[in-house]
């Protein structure tokens, strides 16, 4: 899987960084009923269990659980704005009409 | 044959034929001469080519892969996957219903009416309303028909109202209906309860609050214990209170959306009345209306003068037909069987027993999930798979693997304001046994996060296909097939 962050991405990292223990998460989540819908965020988490790390350099590694690698697809591209903070590639939707 | 079940056009061989069409006896067209160029194909349509009996075998293949509340157990929250009794058929398949055309004189067709007369004010009763509608073909278009009444009765005050104001648990269709109506929503949040907040409720209201759309007990199964005050909050702002019946099977005989303070509902016939799920019709949604809305109702109203049953098409203020003939027959009639089988003792035990179910799978699972909310639900309760999330594993990853002991999921990742949400609904008709089976299955998977994660990861295992890859199928859907394509 190949995660490429910007500048702004790579720079708001390591100054939002917190000192207690939490690691930065790329989680998907999903929202339901009769579609399906799956967001991406990078968040401050707690590390899980089977866990898979991504090194994006600067001694950082993101953390994905296999769910989120799942939907995540092969290529991510991590921006960051004040406005909207982190941006991550492409989320998708899917819906059904019942 | 493999494992997925060819598509018809890759059985199908040329010339082979599943019937035999008599000797052409007239004349053969030149539709050269009849019909203009560009709609003249200049190539045959790529049409399957089977025998009979194998296109039997495909269909009745496929069908077997289905699954449906007829073969296995379909907890999906707030769908209410109920049996549905086969007599509820057998009286839609008699001749006097069945065999009957809506060009038919209302003279002829007296029963039918009569029958639709009855399912009205049945409903009516069974809601707490003054008159009902039966034309809305859903649940959603219900909704709309609710709402389109809504700014009929505001307009005709002469005033021009514009805001629909939704809880955060709302069923989707709730804000898509409003839209579709020409409101704008406004999304009122939940308590840690997990009920409107009343507080931030009265924050919203004003004279351009047109309705309120509620459904109790709401997507968490939960009652919302202060609708009174809901509704007088509602009221007093010269607003309307819209109840959404796809719940209505927690309430049946217990209490009406009327005694609640609602000025309209609708039903899922689908849900609540043991119709068939019709995966997009026929279904039915009626609507029920107090008094003050009667005007607007759509026509023609079923209406009976002097004995007789007609159709009344003379409303000024009715806001139209929303529907071709007057609704969806068959369907009404399997409603009406099974309100007539039931009776009002029976629909009374049926919410009984639905809250019953519920609460017995809650209570048997709340040691292994995490609850959200602490209060006796009514017929659906919600679970987080937040616990197994911190383990890797998410709710999705359960749901599919439920898939391997035969049963359908409960539905996932709804209502929104619950994490990892899982919304079980068991309703009434089934058995004790079938509910612990189920609560085994589920213990067993929470049981398979904690010490097997990978077989939950990898779930499931034993359906016609895995896991399907939902990224491609989003990013680059093939949806039309081809001979050139390429089974993956």
């Amino acid at each position: 899987m190949n995660i490429v962050l910007t500048d702004a991405a790579r720079r708001q990292l390591l100054v939002s960084s917190p000192d207690d223990g939490r690691v930065p998460r790329i989680d998907a989540e999903m929202t339901g009923g009769c579609g399906v819908s799956v967001r991406l965020s990078l968040v401050w988490d707690e590390p899980r269990r089977m866990d898979i790390t991504i090194p994006v350099g600067d001694h950082v590694s993101l953390h994905l659980d296999r769910f989120t690698k799942r939907y995540a697809g092969e290529h991510l591209l991590v921006d960051y704005n004040e406005t909207d903070g982190f941006v991550l590639g492409e989320a998708f939707d899917s819906s059904c009409t019942t | 044959m493999n494992a997925y079940t060819d598509l018809i056009f890759e059985i199908s061989r040329p010339g082979r034929t599943g019937c035999s069409l008599p000797e052409r006896d007239v004349d053969a067209v030149n539709l050269s001469k009849k019909l203009p160029a560009h709609l003249i194909r200049e190539e045959a349509p790529d049409l399957p080519e089977v025998s009979e009996l194998q296109l039997v075998r495909h269909y009745t293949a496929l069908s077997n892969k289905n699954h449906g509340v007829d073969n296995g157990f379909y907890p999906l929250g707030s769908c209410t996957m109920k049996y549905n009794p086969k007599i509820n058929e057998d009286v839609a398949k008699l001749d006097g219903f069945s065999r009957i055309h809506p060009y038919q004189p209302e003279a002829t067709v007296q029963g039918a009416l009569a029958l639709l007369h009855e399912l009205q004010e049945d409903l009516a009763v069974i809601t707490g309303m003054d008159a009902v509608t039966l034309q809305p073909s859903a649940g959603a278009q219900g909704e709309w028909t609710g709402l389109m009444m809504v700014k009929a009765y505001h307009q005709q005050r002469g005033e021009k109202r514009t805001k629909v104001l939704v809880p955060d648990s709302a069923h989707g269709t709730n804000p898509a209906s409003a839209t579709v109506a020409g409101f704008r929503t406004v999304t009122i949040p939940s308590t840690k309860n997990g009920l409107v907040d009343v507080e931030e409720l009265k924050k919203h209201v004003d004279d351009d609050t047109a309705a309120l759309m509620l459904t109790n007990p709401n997507t968490l199964g939960l009652f919302e214990k202060d609708i009174l005050e809901i509704a007088s909050v509602i009221h007093e702002a010269g607003g309307l209170l819209y109840y959404d019946g796809a719940n209505a099977n927690a309430i049946l005989g217990k209490t009406t959306p009327g005694k609640m303070g609602f000025d309209i509902v609708h039903l899922n016939l689908h849900k609540t009345f043991t119709t068939p799920h019709g995966g997009g019709g026929p279904g039915a949604g009626p609507v029920g209306v107090k008094e003050k809305l009667i005007p607007f109702l759509p026509v023609p109203r079923i209406e009976k003068r002097n004995g007789r049953f007609v159709l009344n098409r003379e409303e000024p203020l009715s806001i139209g037909r929303v529907k071709g003939y007057y609704g969806n027959f068959g369907i009404l009639v399997r409603a009406y069987t099974y309100i007539r089988t039931m009776g009002p003792d029976g629909l009374r035990q049926v919410s009984e027993s639905a809250v019953l179910h519920a609460n017995y799978l809650r209570k048997k699972l709340e040691p292994y999930f995490v609850s959200p909310y602490e209060q006796v639900s009514k017929h659906e309760f919600v679970l987080s798979g937040s616990r197994q999330k911190k383990l890797g594993v998410r709710t999705l990853d359960m749901a599919k693997r439920l898939l391997d002991f035969g049963y359908h999921p409960p539905t996932i990742y709804f209502p929104l304001n619950v994490e990892e949400c899982l919304m079980i609904e068991p309703t009434e008709t089934e058995s004790k046994e079938t509910l612990d089976a189920f609560a085994d299955v589920m213990i067993r998977i929470a049981r398979e996060v904690e010490e097997d994660p990978e077989t939950v990861l990898n779930a499931p295992h034993t359906t016609v296909i895995g896991r399907l890859d939902e990224v491609k199928a989003a990013r680059k859907p093939v949806v039309r097939w081809e001979r050139e394509t390429v089974r993956l």
